[in-house]
Formats: C-alpha cells, structure tokens, sequence
C-alpha cells in the first residue's frame, strides 16, 4: 500500500505536545468527578473514564472515553510485536445486515449489540473460547426496518451502574442487568409510525442517559432526550428544532457567532411551520466535559424539504450544541453548515481534547466534519478556532473565522433537471458516522475519510406510498487520486495532514489508538489493519470473513493479556450494495452510493462475526 | 412483552406478518406469521413457540416455553400446528387456500397471484381490499384462474427490495412506468398532480404561474431521499414560493388509517386554501370530505426544464420474469374496459 509521506511531526510539535501530558493528569485531578459505580453483584466499581489516563483495560461506552478518544493506554501490544498478531476467538452474531457496533468490555464480560433485531450478547470472557453468558432480545418492531434510512444498523451500547444500557431500531431505550441480561426497565422514546428510529450508541452522564433519534428524511423532529438511568423515565428532551422553549434555549445560551443569536431562531430561521417537520435527527455521536460541566452533540440535516423550499439557516440543523447535562439547557451552539444543501448531517464525533493553540493552552474540540473540514473549537465558547480542509472539497471555498460561516461554492446547488458535476465531498461527507481516534501520545487524529466525489441530476420518478417522487439521479465515484478511501493522521494543532494511507473503498470503520502506538480500522474489503500510530507504516493486517463497518476496540482479558476485537459485519449506507443485495446494475440505489461500489460484492459477502486477537 | 404485544396490528402488519389470513403471508426474517387470528389467547411465550413450530424450528421446545399445551387443548394444539406448518411452510407456489374474491362453486384456482401491496394506503390498497389496486388484482387474478395472496408491507424504502425482489410476491400493482426497480408493463393508466381547493373559495387556480399561489396558503405533501423531493416541491421552487407553503408526510402517522388523506382533509378544514397532490390521491379522499372540492389537473404538464407532473403508472414484476409480464400485459390489454370503469368508480384524475 502506498503510503503519502507529507511530513512528520517537528520538534516543536513535541514540545506542544508535552502540554497534552496534562490530560494524563486530568483523570486523578477528576478523579472525584469519576462516576465509581459498584455493580449490582458485588463486582468492583467500575470507573467511567473521561479522558486518556489511569487505563483500567476496559471499554466501557463505544468512545471509549467522555472525551471520545477511542485512546486505551494498554501498550502491551506495540508497534515491535503487532506482526505477531494471532486470532484469539472468534463469536457469529447470526445476522446479515450491517454491524456498526463497538462491543464493549466490563468486569471481563464483552457485550455486543448487533444490527436489527438488536439482540445483545454477553461473553464471558474468564471462560476458554469466551462462551455465550446470555443474550438478550428486545424484540422490536419489525416496522423499524422500513423507517431506517440506512441499513438497520446499531453502533452500539453504553454501561453504567450493573446496566447496559442501548437503543432498538424501533425507537426504545433499554437498560439490561449485565450480569444476569433481565430487562430492568424499556422506555419507548420515539414513534416508528412517523418515521423515527434510533442507530446511536447512547452516553450516561452522571445518572442521565442520552439519546438521540433518526429520520429526517421522513419529516422527523430531531431531540435529545435523557432518560434517568435507573428507571428509563425520561428527564428532559431538546428538540433541534422550533421555539426556544421547546430547544431548551434559556438566559444562559450564548453562542459565540451573531448568527447564532436571536429570539426563536429554530422558528424565525425556517418558512413558517416548516421546522415542524424539520429534521435536525441526533443519531450521532455525544461527548462530556465534566469541568465545564458540558455535554457536545452534532444535529443532522434539515429535511424532508428541498434547500429552496427552506430558505434561511434553518436552525439547529447541521451544527453542534453545548448543553447543561443536568438540565439539557443550551449553553452554546455553533452551525457548520447553514441551510445545508448537500446532505451534509451535522453528527460526526466530537473529541474534546486540550492543545497549545498560539502559546496558550486551550480547551477545544476537535471535529472532522462532514462537510470536509476538520474543526477546532474552543469548548467553553463555541468559537471556531480553525477549520482546515482535510479532503478535496469544492462544495464550499472555506469557513469564515470572523462570522464563522461556512462560505458556499453556489455553482454547486442542484435543482430538478439541472446536472451539478464533481459535488465533492459527496453526500456522506469527507468522513460519516465512522469515529476518529485521537491519541495524546502523538497528538494525531486518526480520521477514517471517504474521499468521493457526486454527480447529481434530478430527473426519474420514485414512487413510494402511492405517490410518484422525483428521484435524484445521483452517482457517486473515487474523487482525485481514484482511491474512494483514506485513512488520514492529522495535526490538529498546525492542521495539517501528517501522512495517510489511500484505500481502495471508502472507509466505513471507526479507528482505535493505543499506548503501544498502534491504530486499528478495518476496511469495506474484510482487511483488519494495524498501523504505526507516528508514521502510517502498516504493521499487520488479517482478512475477517466480511466487510468491516464496526469499530474496534481493545482491552485487557483477565488472563491479563491485552486482546484487540472488532465486529466484522459489512453493511450501512457504504455497504448496503451487499447486506441488502442491491442490484450493481442500478448505480442510483441506496442514494448513488451502489455506483461507487459496484465492485464490492466481488470483494466481499456479508455475515456478522466478531474477531477477537491477541500475542500468542 | 406488553408494548409488543398490544403493538397495532398496522404495525404487525406492516412487514407482512399478522395478517387476518395468516396462510398467506410470509415475511422474510420471521418466516412465519405471527397468528393474531386463530388464536385468541396471544400471550407471547405460547406464540413464539408455536411460530418457532410453525418454522420448523422443532428443537425450540426443548428451551422450556411454558403454557404452550397446557392453554390449548392438545388435539387443538396439534391441529393448528399441522395446519400451520402445512400451509405457512410449504412451498409458495402450493399455497393454495383460496381468497375471499373466488367464490365458492368456481372452479378451484390452482394458480396463486402473489401482490405486494400496502395494509393502510388508500386509494390504492388496504388490508381490507378497499383499494383500487386490490381489486385490478382481482380482476387479473380471475384472468389468470389464480387466487390472490397478499404480502403486506408498508410502502417505503425497501418495499420491492424485500419483498418482490426475495420472490416473496411476484408483482406490485403501481409503479411508474419508468421505474427502474422493476420490470415493468405497458402502462395502465396515467394520472397527473392536481390542485386541489374548496368550491366555495371561488378560486380557479390551474397553472403553476397563478399570481395567486404566492400569498394562498398551499400543502405539499414531502419525503425526502438523499436529494429527491416531490414534484410540486421542486415546481413552487422554482417560482420561489416557500414562505407560505406547508408540508404534509406522504407516510403521516401511520399508525392511523389514511393517513395520506390528511393533506386534503386540511383544505376541507380551511387550514390551508389549496393542496398540491398526486390526482388518485385527490380524486379518492376529496369525495369523502363535507363540504365540496374543486380537483384541476395542473400545469403547464411538463415544467421548465424538465419536470412532469403527469406519471404512467404500470404493474411491475422482478427483473427477468418477463414471460409473466408479458401475461399481465396481455391481461391488461385485454381488461382495459374493466380496469378503466374501477378507475372511475375511486375517481382517479386521468387528464
């Protein structure tokens, strides 16, 4: 594999580094601020970590971390004996559809959620071959799969106090004993009737749990709403959308931009009503700062309306909010992509770090955003510090620091039957759903990137309930290069692109970094990949049986050996050609995407299989 | 456990698998229905392990599923096992239970016309065969010497996907012609989008271009995918007319029957002055409302650059099976009379 050697980090980005030593020390000067939980059995509290430090050898929520790291601090696996790396286990979930999920590990039990019908399994890992301790099933609606926009797909699940605690397809939250897998408590948070599903892996954030929904396509009002974590009742929701009251927008919200600002902007920015049914769906990724005492989430696009149909920012859509966990009330917001016109859903993984900006230490958040920029945000304000394109773009011609807007390239606007060529990136963005990694020890985020390009014309009729649409007539190719992927290291601080590695299809895994200097992703073609975290050497790969769109994870077994694991499982939008077995023939299927991955099936066949490596 | 089980039926029905005739349907992960008939006692522990049965998954008795002889009397018990597994499992094309629409005394069908169709979208089909398309089926069924079985699923992402594309069903009643999901026949009828407004508004709005359209409170009906709007979204866009205009879910609720008719029940209510939508939609639920509505096909037909809001509508089949389209287009060709009267009786705008 070629590998695009840009520079390596100088001497004086080591320096700055040595300030992000602190995050080590953040966790015991938050050690108070650490949720101890005991488990319902007697088994040692589990510490909930925010940031990269005391490493405990577990995974306990899918980011790893609060701070959405994906960091573990195990080193026994290193860049010197990765090449040595043998399969341990391996578990079938016995489902064909696409599996996003990071599994997690706790008191040396995994979980696993799978892909609809959501079944999560336990492992027990104490015992040879990590046999089944039980699985749990919540039976949800079968009507969710016809709601989800994309393949049925779940990231995953979170743990807290003795629960698991995940999402079903139908739009319920549920908390499981993890110990014995009883239902504790099923609380249902949406309606599949109106078109709402839920695929995000939840957070808990001192007793709260925090979900988002789905389904914008289908007029859906996106909301976060967190649920009391031990009994499901739901404590607060903030909608995306509509009159401040119903956003949770109070004295206390200050947005650092003038065009965050304003009465009821989630009312004033839209047509009238039309935010009724406005999308800003929260399916994405949340992360927590317990000194600020804030948590950050990204709201998706605006939909079901065409772009000329909504003029104005549309409020809160494409953007990230800053919100009071306790109360869900907004502290700030910052949109990325005002009166979005490409499908560019605002719920990328947002990775709360601190880096030395201009001499001074800074708290920020560091954002690879759909839209192809990757942002640095000041996490206290909201101010946008820098934002750097880190794929080709033409969609826009860059981010305005001073007003903070996004600056659009208006050639690129389509209309019904008006051929827009090279809309780069394409409608999954620079990077989807699919979760970076960052690690404090090279002070690179490790971004999982698509790198393609559409061409879209608005011609063909769809038909759907009866009523003829007219569909897009979307096709989706590699963009410069002819590689439709890349995995990227990236130097937040002098943002810039360190090295890279292009892949062949585009990436659809999450990334995990380690103490060891090893990044882990998989790719669309089955490969499980470990590269060295400074300089994108590939150290090792394996082939899994199917595509991988999971994210990988890594953890100390109680043999106390470190073990690498990821859910292999090919699926999801990227995917879909072969989960859902689309026809290659048909390059508009599953939104265009099918064109840019009609060789997949030759490359790969579905099937759910979780593999577990370690050292022999 | 009780969320599922008193869970609407529509829901059930949605994917295909609580239907009022459980022999005829088959969904694809659950292979058998999920009874709601023929068992009056729905705890879900006895259902699962009578699905499971059904499924040929023997070996799940053995997990210890409590109450499922004793709340049966065994013979019953065994009974409706047989039946089930004899008519929910064997092959499909042996299906054979005839449908309500042949009636006794005819000669038996042997033949089975698999549809896949909608449980709660009038005017086109319900699972109550209230809809236009259930009785063309009929109407080509009875062409064939077939029987109608339906395989309910609602019309949304991966409707022929999953279900015509599996061989679950063999042919959806409307598509358009133009579809490139599905092989598909020489179109049966054309409809186009209408306006839609009350006789006692007084107004004669029937262009796109009528000045009028820029301060009246318009509905439009939405979905969005990836980029792909409605029709008239794209035609009012184009005219930069957003500020007043108001949009209705082609879904709605689902959970309530005709839920696509709320658009038109909101001009009857005067909760906005004129609608925008597909003419069968229209023509159906407008003679259902109190008070009198005006039905005008728009225009200009075809908008600038290339828009049209007229749609040939055509049955579709999967890919390859076109000796079996070849039949319903003969079918067609020779029913025209008949399929053009069912037209008429559910008012569908044929301009």
């Amino acid at each position: 594999m070629r590998r695009q050697s840009i520079n390596s980090p100088s001497i004086a980005n080591w320096f700055a580094l040595a300030s992000l030593l602190c995050l080590f020390l953040l966790p015991i000067a938050c050690s108070q601020k650490q949720s101890a939980q005991r488990g319902q059995n007697n088994l040692p509290p589990v510490p909930i970590p925010y940031a990269p430090g005391s490493e405990d050898g577990q995974w306990v929520m899918a980011a790893k971390d609060y701070a959405n790291t994906r960091f573990s601090g195990l080193d026994e696996i290193n860049t010197a004996n990765v090449a040595n790396l043998k399969l341990a286990w391996t578990f079938s979930t016995g489902l064909t559809n696409g599996h996003e999920a990071a599994p997690l590990v706790v008191n040396n039990t995994m979980y696993i959620v799978t892909p609809f019908p959501n079944y999560l399994y336990a492992l027990d890992l104490t015992k040879e071959g990590a046999p089944m301790k039980w699985k749990y099933d919540p039976q949800p609606s079968p009507a969710a799969q016809g709601v989800a926009c994309c393949d049925v797909v779940n990231r995953g699940c979170a743990y807290w106090e003795g629960k698991i605690i995940y999402n079903t397809l139908d739009a319920q939250t549920v908390a499981v004993d993890a110990e014995t897998g009883q239902e504790i408590w099923k609380t249902k948070v949406g309606d599949v009737n109106i078109g709402e599903s839920i695929t995000m892996a939840p957070i808990v954030v001192k007793g709260k749990v925090l979900v988002g929904n789905s389904g914008g396509e289908f007029g859906v009002r996106g909301w976060l709403t967190a649920l009391d974590a031990n009994t499901g009742a739901i404590a607060w929701r903030a909608y995306s959308t509509g009159p401040d009251a119903d956003c949770l927008i109070g004295p206390n919200f200050k947005p650092f931009y003038e065009m965050d600002r304003g009465a009821d902007l989630g009312v004033a920015s839209w047509p009238p009503d039309a935010w009724k049914i406005g999308g800003g769906g929260v399916w994405g990724w949340i992360s927590y700062d317990p000194e600020l005492n804030l948590i950050y989430y990204g709201t998706a696009n605006p939909g079901p309306w065409n772009p000329e149909q909504r003029p104005g920012d549309n409020k809160w859509t494409c953007g990230i909010f800053a919100r009071n966990p306790d109360t869900g009330e907004a502290v700030w917001f910052y949109q990325f992509t005002p009166h979005d016109l490409h499908d560019y859903d605002g719920v990328n993984e947002n990775i709360l770090v601190d880096l030395p900006i201009n001499g001074q230490t800074r708290k920020v958040i560091v954002r690879p955003e759909r839209n192809g920029y990757v942002y640095v945000i000041d996490r206290a304000s909201g101010e946008v510090l820098s934002a750097t394109p880190y794929v080709y773009i033409t969609t826009s011609k860059g981010v305005d620091l001073k007003t903070g807007r996004l600056i659009y390239n208006d050639e690129k606007e389509t209309g019904v039957g008006k051929v827009v060529r090279e809309i780069c990136p394409f409608s999954a963005g620079g990077k989807d759903w699919e979760p970076s990694a960052f690690s404090p020890r090279t002070g690179m985020l490790y971004i999982p990137a698509n790198n393609c390009c559409e061409d879209a014309e608005g011609v063909e009729a769809n038909y759907i309930a009866g009523t003829p649409y007219v569909g897009m007539n979307v096709k989706m190719y590699a963009g410069p290069g002819g590689n439709r992927g890349e995995f990227i290291a990236w130097d937040p601080v002098n943002q810039r692109k360190v090295w890279s590695i292009p892949e062949n299809f585009p990436l659809w895994s999450g990334v995990s970094v380690t103490a060891g200097d090893v990044a882990f992703y998989g790719t669309m073609d089955g490969w499980f990949k470990a590269i060295n975290a400074r300089t994108g050497e590939e150290l090792w790969k394996f082939k899994v049986g199917s595509g991988i769109v999971g994210q990988p994870v890594t953890y100390r077994g109680p043999d106390g050996k470190q073990y690498v694991a990821v859910l292999s499982g090919v699926g999801g939008w990227a995917g879909a050609i072969v989960a859902a077995d689309l026809d290659p023939r048909d390059a508009s299927g599953a939104a265009g995407f099918v064109g840019a991955m009609g060789d997949l099936p030759q490359h790969t066949t579905k099937g759910g299989m979780l593999y577990v490596f370690s050292l022999p | 456990m009780s969320s599922r089980s008193h869970e609407s039926k529509v829901v059930m029905k949605q994917d295909g698998r609580a239907v009022f005739d459980f022999v005829r349907s088959r969904g694809r992960d659950d292979p058998c229905p999920q009874p709601v008939i023929g068992f009056h006692a729905t705890r879900d522990e006895k259902n699962r392990a009578l699905i499971k049965l059904v499924a040929g998954e023997f070996f799940s008795l053995a997990e210890g599923q409590s109450g499922q002889g004793q709340a049966l009397p065994p013979l019953t018990a065994l009974a409706l096992c047989l039946m089930l597994l004899l008519a929910s499992c064997a092959k499909r094309s042996e299906v054979s239970k005839a449908d309500e629409s042949n009636k006794a005394g005819e000669s038996k069908p042997t033949r089975v016309l698999r549809v896949c169709a909608d449980p709660n979208n009038l005017p086109f089909s319900n699972e109550r065969l209230e809809g236009f398309e259930n009785k063309i089926a009929e109407l080509v069924a009875r062409e064939m010497n077939a029987s109608v079985s339906y395989i309910w699923w609602a019309r949304r992402r991966g409707f022929i996907r999953n279900e015509l594309k599996t061989g679950q069903c063999d042919c959806v009643i409307g598509v358009p012609a133009s579809s490139e999901l599905a092989l598909t026949t020489a179109p049966y009828y054309r409809s186009s989008y209408v306006f839609v407004y009350r006789k006692d508004s007084h107004l004669r709005i029937h262009s796109f271009d009528d000045p009028a359209l820029r301060h009246l409170r318009i509905g439009i009906q939405m979905i969005s995918d990836d980029n792909a709007y409605t029709p008239p979204a794209y035609a009012l866009a184009e005219r930069h007319i957003a500020e007043n205009v108001r949009g209705y879910m082609i879904y709605g609720d689902y959970s309530q029957p005709n839920a696509s008719a709320q658009i038109i029940n909101a001009v009857a209510a005067g909760d906005i002055d004129v609608a925008i939508v597909w003419g069968p939609l229209a023509g159906f639920f407008a003679k259902r409302q109190t008070v009198p509505l005006e039905i005008v096909p728009v225009s200009p037909q075809v908008d600038k650059p290339s828009l049209p809001f007229f749609y040939d509508i055509s049955m579709g089949v999967r890919r390859g099976d076109s000796a079996f389209r070849d039949e319903l287009e003969n079918i067609i060709e020779r029913k025209r009379a008949d399929i053009e009267k069912i037209l008429d009786e559910y008012g569908v705008p044929r301009p």
